[in-house]
C-alpha cells in the first residue's frame, strides 16, 4: 500500500479534478489556437487594407482593420497575465477547500496517505501542469506580440504585457496555488477561501504592478536642450526642469532584469505560503 | 375513515431521463396512525419514497397521496428529516429553532422542540458547525416535531446516535406517536433498530415493494418450516429454502394448514426480512384493503 | 368519521391549525442572517466603491483639471510646473473605480451561484426548507426577490456615482475617458444595473439546475460574460444610426459609435469606401469611377446615449425574467408542485 501510494496519488488528483484539468487545457489551447490564427490569418487581412491603404500618394492615417489584429492579441496577453485569478480561485474552492469542508480530505488521510504527502501531491500535481501550460503560454505569446510590432499600439511596459512575456505568468500562477491552498486550509470553507484567495491574489498582483518601476534602478537623462527618447522605452518621468529637461525610464533592456526581480518576488511570496500551508496542516493534524 | 397518511399508487422514479429506475411499481396504503419501518438494503430506494412523500421530489411515473391530498400541499403538516440531516452550519443551535419559529407561524410548537434540543444538554449559542453527528441529529429532529406534523418522515433518524440518545429520542417519537397520534414513518437498514418500536412494516428491495403491511400480519402470514429433504412444499408459496443433509429449512407462506409431520415455527421479523433480501425473486407481499375493513371494524 | 385508531381522543393536533394560519413564513430575515458575510461583503465594496467614486468626482477632479490647466497654459514655455501626480492619481483612481462598477454584476452572479442555492442544493439545507413550511417556489421567490431589490439600488447607486464623478471631469480633464470609450460607455448608465440583475436569476439557476456551488459559481460568471459580450455585439444594432454625410474632399466624418460607412453614389447606393479622402490623388479618381457623391458614416451620436442604454438593459431585463421563469419551472419539474398538475405528465 505504501509503497504504492506515491504513484497512485497524482494519478487520483488528476482523476479527481479532471473538469479543471480539460478546462485548462482547452484555455492554453484556445489561446494559443486564437494566437496562430491572429497571426497567420488574420494578419493579412490587415495587410491587405494597409497595401490599399499605401497605394495611394498620402496614405491613410488610421487603418480602422489594424483593430482586428491589435485588441484580440491584447486579449490573449490579459488572459494570459490574470489566468492566475482563475488558479486562486480554483486551489481555494475546489482543490483544497471543498476537501476540507467535505471531509474528504480526511478520507484521504486515512485511506494510507499522510497529510504532508495529500497537500505535496495536492499543490505538485496541479503546480506541474500550471507550469507546462504556463510555459507554452508564455511562449506562444512571446512569439505572437513580436510577430507584428508594426501593427500593435502598445508596448512591452503595459501591465499584462510586462507578465505575460515571461515567467512572471508562471511564477503568479504558482503563487496563487500556494495562496489558495493557504486560505483554504486557514478557512476549510470553499466559498469564502475561493474569495479570499482572489482577493489576495488580485491584490499582491496591484501592489507589484504598482511598484514594478522601482524594482530596477531607472535611467536619468537630462539635457539643456529638448530631446526625444526612444519609441521603446518606459517613459516614468518627464519634463522640464529648471535649467533643463529631464526625463527618467526605463528602456527595454531593463525588461528581463524588471521582469526576473518581480518573478523572484513572486515566487518568494509562492514558497512562503507554500511553507505556511504545510505548517498550518501539520499544527492542525498533529 | 380518516385518510391513511400514505396512499402510494404505481409510484415509480427515475433520475435522468435515461437513468436506472430508483423505485419502481410501488403501491402501498399506511394507515394513519402508524409506526412505519422503511427496512432495506442501502440504494434500495428508501429515501426516494420519502422525498416524494414529502413533496421534494416530483414521481416519474404513478402518484402517491399523503394526509388525503397531494405531497406539496400536504406539506405544511408533514415533518421531514434528511438522510445527511443537513442544517445551515453557520446558525447556533437556538437561531435554528427560532428560524423554525419563523419559517411555521402559527404551527410552531416551541416546548417540544427546547425540549428535544435539552434532553442532548446542547449549548444553545453554540454554531451548528461545531456540532457532532448525533447533536446534529437532535436539533434536526426538534426542527421538524417543533412543526407539529402529522406525518413525520424520518430517513435513517438514528444512524448518528449512541445507544443512549437513540432511546432516549425514540422513546420522544413514540411519546409523540401516542400522544398526538402522529404517524411516523423511519427508514432504516438495521431491522432491530425497529423491532420494537414499530407496527408497520414496508420492505424495499431493488426500487420495488417487497412486503407492506402490519408486521404482526406479515409475520403470521410466513412460517419456518423443517422437513426431510426432496419434502415438496407445494402448494405453499416458498420465500426461501435451504437443504442441509436431509433436512430441509424453508421460509413459507402457507397456503392453507401445514402437514403435521413438519416442523414449525413463528419467523422472527429479522428472519423474514433477511429471507426476502436474500431472494429477489420472491413474490411480493402486500396484504391489501382487507386490513383496512377490519381496521375500521375494530 | 372516527379518529385515527391509536389516537386518543382529545385536542389532537387541531388547536395548533386555526384553520389555515393566514401569516406567511418569515423567511426573509433568515435570508439576511445567512448570508451575512455576504451582505457586509457587499455593503464595504458598495461603500467603499461608492466613497472612491466621490473622492473622483469632486477633489480628484479638481487638482487633476488644475493640473491640466497649468499644463496647458505652459505649453512652450521654458518653465513650467505642473502637478503630474493629480493626472495619473485621477486616472488610476477612475480606471478602478470603473472596473470595480463593471465587475459588480459578476460577483451578483458569482454568489447568487455559488452561494444563494447551488450551496443549498449541495448540502441539502434547501430540502430542510422546504418541509419548515416554506414552499419551494416561495422559497425561490424570496431568494430572488430581497437581493433583487438590494443589488438594483446599490449597482443603481453605483451608476448614478460613476456618471457624477464622469460628468464632473468632462472637458475639464484633457485625458478624460470620452462618452463612448467601451467601459465608461457601460459604467455611466443602467446597464450593469440590468446586468447584475440577470446575473443574479442566472446564479439562481445554474445552482438550481448544477446542485453544486463551485460548479455553479463558475458557470454564472462565465455565462453572464458570454452574455454581456452577445449584447455588447448587438448594442449597436439596438437602434437606429443616424447616417452622416460629408463631402468627398472631407472623407468621412460624425462623432459617435460607428456602425458603418462608405460612399454614396448618385444612385443613392452604399458602396464600401475604396479610399478615405478625395484630397489624396489616386483617390479622388477611384471615387469619380465610382460615381460617388459623398462619403457616409452611420453613427450614433450622443444623444443616442440613452436609448442605446436604456434598450440594451430592457434586453437584459427580459432575458433576467425569462431566466427567473426557467428556475421556478425547473423548481416545479423537480418537486412536487401543488395539486393539479404537480409533476411531469
Amino acid at each position: 500500500m505504501s509503497t504504492t501510494a506515491p504513484v497512485r496519488l497524482p494519478r487520483t488528483v488528476l482523476r479527481l479534478h479532471r473538469t479543471a484539468l480539460i478546462v485548462w487545457g482547452a484555455f492554453v489551447a484556445g489561446l494559443t489556437g486564437w494566437l496562430v490564427w491572429l497571426n497567420e490569418v488574420t494578419v493579412d487581412a490587415v495587410r491587405a487594407a494597409q497595401a490599399r491603404c499605401s497605394s495611394t500618394s498620402w496614405g491613410c492615417i488610421d487603418v480602422i482593420e489594424f483593430l482586428d489584429y491589435s485588441e484580440p492579441t491584447g486579449y490573449v496577453g490579459a488572459l494570459t497575465c490574470y489566468s492566475f485569478l482563475a488558479v486562486a480561485a480554483f486551489t481555494g474552492g475546489s482543490l483544497i477547500g471543498r476537501e476540507l469542508e467535505s471531509g474528504t480530505a480526511r478520507l484521504a488521510w486515512t485511506q494510507g496517505v499522510t497529510p504532508a504527502r495529500w497537500l505535496a501531491a495536492k499543490l505538485a500535481v496541479p503546480a506541474l501542469v500550471l507550469t507546462a501550460g504556463g510555459t507554452a503560454l508564455v511562449l506562444v505569446f512571446r512569439w505572437g506580440w513580436a510577430a507584428n510590432r508594426d501593427l500593435m499600439g502598445d508596448n512591452w511596459a503595459f501591465a499584462d504585457v510586462f507578465v505575460a512575456r515571461g515567467p512572471a505568468t508562471v511564477a503568479y500562477a504558482l503563487c496563487a496555488l500556494a495562496v489558495g491552498a493557504l486560505t483554504a486550509l486557514l478557512l476549510r470553507r470553499a466559498l469564502p477561501a475561493l474569495a479570499v484567495s482572489v482577493a489576495a491574489m488580485w491584490l499582491l498582483n496591484a501592489v507589484l504592478e504598482r511598484h514594478r518601476a522601482r524594482l530596477w534602478p531607472a535611467e536619468t537623462r537630462t539635457s539643456p536642450k529638448p530631446f526625444e527618447l526612444p519609441y521603446d522605452v518606459w517613459r516614468l518621468e518627464w519634463g522640464r526642469t529648471g535649467t533643463g529637461h529631464r526625463a527618467t525610464y526605463h528602456p527595454a533592456s531593463h525588461f528581463w532584469p524588471l521582469h526576473l526581480v518581480e518573478t523572484g518576488i513572486v515566487l518568494a511570496v509562492a514558497a512562503l505560503a507554500t511553507a505556511a500551508a504545510f505548517a498550518v496542516l501539520r499544527r492542525r493534524t498533529a | 375513515m380518516t385518510d391513511p397518511a400514505i396512499e402510494a399508487t404505481a409510484l415509480g422514479k427515475r433520475f435522468g431521463r435515461r437513468g436506472a429506475w430508483a423505485l419502481r411499481d410501488c403501491s402501498f396504503r399506511l394507515p394513519a396512525g402508524r409506526v412505519c419501518a422503511v427496512v432495506g438494503p442501502n440504494g434500495a430506494g428508501k429515501s426516494t419514497l420519502l422525498a416524494l412523500a414529502a413533496g421534494l421530489l416530483a414521481a416519474t411515473e404513478g402518484s402517491v397521496a399523503v394526509l388525503g391530498t397531494d405531497p406539496a400541499s400536504a406539506r405544511p403538516r408533514v415533518g421531514f428529516v434528511d438522510q445527511d440531516k443537513p442544517l445551515y452550519p453557520q446558525l447556533t443551535v437556538a437561531e435554528t429553532l427560532r428560524m423554525g419559529a419563523d419559517l411555521n407561524p402559527g404551527r410552531w410548537d416551541a416546548d417540544t422542540a427546547g425540549r428535544v434540543v435539552a434532553g442532548g444538554d446542547l449549548d444553545p449559542g453554540k454554531r451548528i458547525r461545531s456540532l457532532s453527528g448525533g447533536q446534529r441529529t437532535r436539533v434536526a429532529l426538534a426542527l421538524a416535531l417543533g412543526k407539529r406534523p402529522e406525518l413525520l418522515l424520518l430517513d435513517e433518524p438514528m444512524a448518528d446516535l449512541d445507544p443512549l440518545a437513540r432511546h432516549e429520542l425514540m422513546g420522544v417519537l413514540m411519546g409523540q406517536a401516542a400522544g398526538h397520534g402522529t404517524t411516523i414513518v423511519m427508514s432504516s437498514h438495521v431491522v432491530a433498530e425497529l423491532e420494537d418500536s414499530c407496527d408497520h412494516l414496508l420492505l424495499i428491495g431493488g426500487g420495488r415493494i417487497r412486503l407492506a403491511g402490519e408486521i404482526d400480519d406479515l409475520l403470521a402470514a410466513h412460517a419456518r418450516v423443517s422437513a426431510p429433504a426432496e419434502t415438496d412444499l407445494a402448494p405453499h408459496e416458498v420465500v426461501e429454502s435451504r437443504t442441509t443433509g436431509r433436512q430441509l429449512s424453508a421460509l413459507v407462506r402457507p397456503a392453507g394448514p401445514l402437514p403435521g409431520d413438519w416442523r414449525t415455527a413463528a419467523p422472527s421479523l429479522e428472519e423474514l426480512v433477511l429471507s426476502h433480501l436474500r431472494n429477489p425473486e420472491a413474490p411480493a407481499l402486500a396484504p391489501t384493503p382487507a386490513h383496512d375493513t377490519t381496521e375500521a371494524a375494530a | 368519521m372516527t379518529t385515527a385508531p391509536t389516537a386518543p381522543a382529545g385536542p389532537v393536533t387541531t388547536t395548533a391549525r386555526p384553520d389555515r394560519p393566514a401569516r406567511a413564513p418569515r423567511q426573509l430575515r433568515w435570508l439576511l442572517r445567512l448570508h451575512r458575510p455576504a451582505v457586509l461583503a457587499w455593503t464595504a465594496f458598495v461603500l467603499v466603491a461608492g466613497a472612491a467614486l466621490l473622492w473622483l468626482g469632486g477633489p480628484l477632479t479638481d487638482a487633476s483639471a488644475a493640473a491640466w490647466k497649468d499644463y496647458n497654459a505652459c505649453a512652450f514655455s521654458e518653465r513650467c510646473s505642473y502637478d503630474q501626480d493629480a493626472i495619473v492619481r485621477y486616472k488610476d483612481v477612475y480606471t478602478y473605480t470603473t472596473s470595480a462598477v463593471l465587475v459588480a454584476p459578476f460577483l451578483v452572479a458569482a454568489w447568487a451561484g455559488g452561494s444563494l442555492t447551488g450551496r443549498e442544493l449541495e448540502s441539502g439545507t434547501a430540502r430542510l426548507a422546504w418541509t419548515q413550511g416554506v414552499t419551494p417556489a416561495r422559497w425561490l421567490a424570496g431568494r430572488l426577490a430581497l437581493p433583487a431589490v438590494l443589488v438594483a439600488a446599490s449597482t443603481g447607486l453605483l451608476v448614478w456615482l460613476h456618471r457624477l464623478a464622469w460628468t464632473a471631469g468632462e472637458g475639464r480633464i484633457d485625458t478624460a475617458k470620452p462618452w463612448d470609450d467601451a467601459a465608461t460607455f457601460y459604467a455611466n448608465g443602467t446597464v450593469p444595473v440590468a446586468l447584475a440583475l440577470a446575473g443574479l436569476c442566472l446564479g439562481a439557476l445554474e445552482g438550481l439546475l448544477l446542485r453544486r456551488s463551485l460548479a455553479a459559481l463558475t458557470t454564472a460568471a462565465v455565462v453572464l460574460g458570454g452574455l454581456w459580450a452577445t449584447v455588447h455585439t448587438a448594442l449597436p444594432h439596438l437602434w437606429p444610426t443616424v447616417t452622416v454625410v460629408s463631402s468627398l474632399r472631407n472623407g468621412p466624418s460624425g462623432a459617435g459609435i460607428a456602425v458603418g460607412e462608405g460612399v454614396l453614389t448618385s444612385g443613392g447606393d452604399r458602396l464600401s469606401a475604396p479610399c478615405s479622402s478625395g484630397m489624396i490623388p489616386g483617390c479622388r479618381t477611384e471615387l469619380a469611377d465610382l460615381g460617388a457623391t459623398g462619403f457616409y458614416r452611420d453613427v450614433h451620436p450622443v444623444a443616442h446615449y440613452w436609448p442605446l442604454q436604456l434598450t440594451a438593459s430592457a434586453v437584459l431585463l427580459v432575458v433576467a425574467a425569462l431566466l427567473a421563469l426557467t428556475a421556478f419551472r425547473v423548481l416545479r419539474l423537480r418537486t412536487a408542485g401543488p395539486a393539479g398538475k404537480g409533476g411531469p405528465a
